[in-house]
């Protein structure tokens, strides 16, 4: 039973697991957002900025994880831009993002003929490649964003359930979403480095879906999307460890497990449920 | 009767070329009800979204409480309820109370909490609306009509003075539309509200408002119900809206 946690000894593992935690914190605390407005694939397209990120941090020989962090705010600003010059076709401006973050990453990783270990880390995520530099950064950005999210709560909130009501009744919607914006950029560049660059965008998505499942109210959704994302990464990297399998599938097939439990025990629910709730009102 | 709580003065709108509104001006005293009506695409909504400050006008001013719209800083004495209310995402995870208080955000400011006072006044709001029972139910499983009043809840715990409301019985059923006609009457008794009501409705607003305003473009009448069907607006109205279609087609 002891050979289990084993792995703890490793300074390597303890990293993993402490950078692990926080994103299993910062992913859903942006997701939820994401998702309820219908923003999901901001995810991915933060995700491919972030790749041409870290080509260029390769290419220029710059700590990858700067760079990525650099690109995607600057996407950030392009997408708030482009958002409000054209209202309508946010998602026409989201495909634009990820082409033209896509294309470059390729051509700087043509340029610099860098496919190698480093990049698949960044890719896939990698439990020992996550340096004591990475650890500190992934707490930084953790504080900030989490510190955001705490204060602008009840705005992100009310933003995310209806825009336009949140504006008229006094809401400086567009800081908020300027800020909201940044904080994702940031979120996603620091959780590539646990989940890797082709993953992060689900465990954005994937908790805060199995959460929606069973939520009775925001508040419960966003902790039982705490939960999902937590026990995603704790089991995920515990598997991958013993397994030696790569760490961002672990997580994210952790992920979708659990949204397949509780997309189940919501089927079951609400069947029951509603003969409670008709006893109940009876 | 008392200061004007809303002034418009000549207030013009183009959605591109096409003129919305023209010179539109209009002003809306403290305790009064106006029913806006005209026809479909006469600019009604824009107006009221214009008025919330959501649209800016190419032309003209708006001025609340006696201060440009630009610059005041009382826009939550404002409430806003938008047509397409409860057409929203049904699976969002919000209770009614959640949602209720989330009307207090503009109030509160960036940074402040909802605390003891605020929850107190959501209770009381709800009350008010008659969803006092709800307060913990998911707003997407109720009916059109108990999501309606959550909405008016919503705009109302902010405690405006001034309530703009487009269409607000739109996809509720009829049992459900008087039961909302009798909360706005008992809400107008109560509390110090001045209303607009954006309707299509033409009967209601001549049975319930004070004033009407019809609107096709231009400013075609702004009087009492009494005057309304007197006076041949109706026809004026709503017939130059087919002349500009037939202008617009050659």
């Amino acid at each position: 039973m002891t050979g289990l946690f084993d792995f703890w000894q490793y300074a390597f593992m303890q990293r993993a697991y402490l950078a692990g935690l926080v994103v299993a914190v910062l992913c859903p605390t942006i997701g939820i957002y994401l998702v309820l407005r219908r923003l999901s694939l901001i995810g991915e397209m933060f995700a491919h900025v972030s790749l041409a990120g870290v080509a260029l941090g390769i290419f220029a020989g710059v700590y990858p994880l700067a760079t990525a962090l650099g690109i995607s705010l600057g996407a950030a600003a392009a997408l708030e831009s482009l958002r409000r010059t054209y209202r309508v076709f946010t998602d026409l401006a989201i495909a634009i993002i990820i082409s033209a973050g896509l294309s470059l990453a390729v051509v700087l990783i043509g340029l610099s003929r860098a496919f190698n270990i480093d990049l698949h880390a960044y890719l896939f995520g990698s439990v020992i490649a996550i340096s004591a530099r990475d650890l500190w950064l992934v707490a930084a950005v953790g504080l900030l964003v989490l510190g955001f999210a705490l204060l602008f709560r009840k705005e992100l909130f009310f933003i995310a359930f209806d825009e336009e009501a949140a504006r008229s009744s006094g809401v400086a919607v567009d800081l908020v979403n300027l800020l909201f914006m940044a904080a994702t950029a940031l979120t996603i560049s620091v959780s590539m480095r646990v989940v890797g660059i082709l993953l992060v965008s689900s465990l954005i998505t994937v908790p805060v879906a199995a959460a929606l499942q069973v939520g009775r109210s925001f508040r419960s959704t966003a902790l039982l999307a705490y939960v999902f994302a937590v026990l995603s990464v704790l089991c995920g990297l515990f598997v991958s460890y013993h397994a030696n399998l790569a760490p961002g599938g672990s997580i994210v097939l952790t992920a979708v497990a659990l949204f397949v439990l509780a997309a189940g025990y919501r089927k079951i629910f609400s069947r029951g449920g509603r003969l409670f709730a008709k006893g109940h009102l009876s | 009767m008392s200061h004007p709580v809303l002034e418009l003065d000549k207030i013009t709108f183009y959605y591109g070329d096409r003129l919305v509104l023209d010179q539109v001006s209009l002003s809306v005293c403290s305790g009064d009800f106006l029913g806006i009506v005209g026809p479909n695409g006469s600019g009604k909504s824009t107006l009221l979204k214009i008025i919330a400050g959501l649209l800016k006008p190419a032309a003209g001013s708006v001025r609340i409480f006696g201060a440009a719209r630009e610059n005041s800083r009382r826009q939550t004495r404002i409430g806003y309820v938008a047509q397409n209310v409860t057409s929203f995402n049904h699976a969002f995870p919000a209770t009614v109370g959640e949602t209720v208080i989330a009307g207090l955000t503009g109030s509160l400011g960036l940074l402040r909490r909802p605390g003891q006072r605020e929850k107190r006044l959501v209770e009381e709001t709800l009350a008010g609306v008659g969803l006092a029972d709800l307060r913990d139910r998911l707003v997407g499983e109720l009916s059109g009509g108990q999501q309606q009043r959550v909405f008016i809840a919503r705009a109302l715990v902010a405690e405006p003075a001034l309530l703009l409301l487009d269409e607000p019985t739109i996809g509720v059923d009829v049992d459900a539309k008087e039961k909302f006609y009798g909360l706005l009457a008992a809400l107008r008794r109560e509390h110090d509200l001045t209303l607009l009501m954006v309707s299509h409705d033409l009967g209601v607003v001549a049975r319930l408002a004070q004033s009407i305003a019809c609107l096709n473009s231009k400013l075609y009448f702004h009087g009492p119900p009494a005057e309304f069907w007197t006076e041949d607006v109706l026809c004026q109205a709503y017939g130059a809206a087919v002349r500009i279609l037939h202008h617009g087609d050659h």
